[in-house]
């Protein structure tokens, strides 16, 4: 069992426990749902995020002056997320084992377990901005770089555009958090977290193509399975072309618009 | 609410706007559990400031024991049975003879109820005496025989 690699979730703890001694029960995720929660809590009161969320209609304003149009949707109020143990926990499995191509050995960027896993996994909590044209997704990105430049925080963006149809912005930032041990002490430790920038469309299908992401993130890779732009009776075929199809005719929007713009001049 | 669980909040310097929450938990306490609700208790920890941060908060009656998990911001919500259930539990401490707490005091609780439930409690300073209590009142008498 120890140099198999684990298929599925229970497996993987399995593996988890004979191999390392690391138990997952239903007292690790208490555990992590209450340092997850300090964590959100926190952010919420942090300089950073006040900053953003009071900013909003200033950007929203700056837009509509260069643009004639809005940023945002109407009355748009971003939220945190805090990821659900289940789904934190499949990302272990994902970078543990199922991408990990130094297997058995450890990955490149170490075994994520415990005692650094709220380090690591870098979207334990997360936020969503939706804007309504291409075109506010690198504004939107542009106005948090500055943020994090005038508060000396470090941030990476990820123009993200995957094969299945995928699109949106990932903005990672890192800050540190006291968070309460097991017993009475606390540790501090660096938390990434992401903001996700995506057009509204595009989000319309992320909700619908989301069930397919999670299942196929479970599953080890069948090299023999026909692939999903082969098989067009699958549904995955028309969610993700239709992710594809929609980030062009974006794009034919924004052309449009800016086509209108220069006729008006 | 009960005149002593109010003064139980005061030593542990709850504010008057936490009370508010904790009376609305243990209205709803009162209504789920089927016997009558008796002692209190707040798990707390201290962080590197020195400022206090209030986890979770539990009622005890002599057959049950209830838990409002991150009761500042969630409404999350255990009832189980206790009478003869606890298998094993285990302390830890810091600075503190089981007497009279100090600044310093630290002190943790695992209790395991069944193969499935546990519970765990962080006190701080003078919070360690009632977690004292809670362990003599409620887990030692209850050890599954």
């Amino acid at each position: 069992m120890t140099n198999k690699k684990p298929k599925d979730i229970d497996e993987y703890k399995k593996w988890l426990k004979e191999k390392h001694k690391i138990e997952i029960s239903n007292r690790t995720q208490i555990y992590y749902e209450s340092v997850v929660n300090r964590i959100k809590l926190d952010f919420e009161k942090s300089d950073f995020w006040i900053q953003l969320t009071e900013n909003l209609k200033e950007y929203d304003g700056e837009y509509l002056t260069k643009s004639g149009y809005s940023l945002l949707t109407a009355g748009f109020k971003p939220e945190l997320y805090i990821k659900p143990f289940d789904s934190f926990f499949l990302k272990t499995f994902r970078k543990n084992i199922i991408e990990n191509k130094c297997w058995p050995d450890e990955p490149k960027c170490r075994w994520i377990f415990p005692n650094n896993w709220y380090s690591r996994i870098n979207d334990i909590i997360r936020t969503l901005f939706e804007v309504k044209y291409l075109d506010g997704v690198e504004f939107m990105i542009n106005k948090i770089k500055s943020i994090c430049e005038k508060s000396d925080t470090k941030c990476k963006v990820f123009f993200e555009a995957t094969e299945e149809g995928y699109y949106a912005a990932h903005l990672y930032t890192k800050q540190k958090f006291e968070i309460p041990k097991v017993n009475w002490d606390t540790e501090l430790i660096d938390v990434s977290f992401e903001i996700q920038i995506t057009t509204q469309l595009q989000e319309i299908i992320r909700k619908l193509l989301h069930k397919y992401y999670e299942d196929s993130r479970k599953k080890i890779e069948n090299e023999e399975s026909i692939k999903w732009q082969w098989n067009y009776k699958s549904d995955e075929f028309v969610a993700n072309y239709l992710g594809h199809i929609l980030h062009c005719v974006e794009g034919m929007i924004m052309e449009i618009r800016e086509k209108q713009k220069e006729a008006i001049r | 609410m009960r005149e002593e669980f109010i003064k139980y909040l005061e030593s542990i310097s709850i504010t008057k706007a936490l009370r508010e929450r904790i009376e609305t938990i243990y209205e709803f306490c009162r209504r789920i559990c089927s016997d009558e609700i008796i002692d209190i208790f707040i798990t707390d920890y201290i962080k590197e400031d020195g400022s206090r941060e209030y986890e979770n908060l539990w009622f005890f009656s002599e057959k049950n024991c209830m838990e409002a998990k991150q009761f500042i911001t969630k409404d999350d919500f255990d009832i189980t049975p206790i009478r003869k259930r606890v298998d094993y539990w285990n302390i830890q401490k810091q600075d503190y003879d089981f007497k009279k707490a100090t600044e310093k005091s630290r002190l943790f609780l695992r209790v395991g109820l069944g193969t499935v439930t546990h519970g765990e409690f962080k006190a701080a300073k003078e919070n360690c005496d009632c977690l004292k209590e809670i362990i003599f009142k409620y887990v030692v008498p209850n050890l599954k025989e």
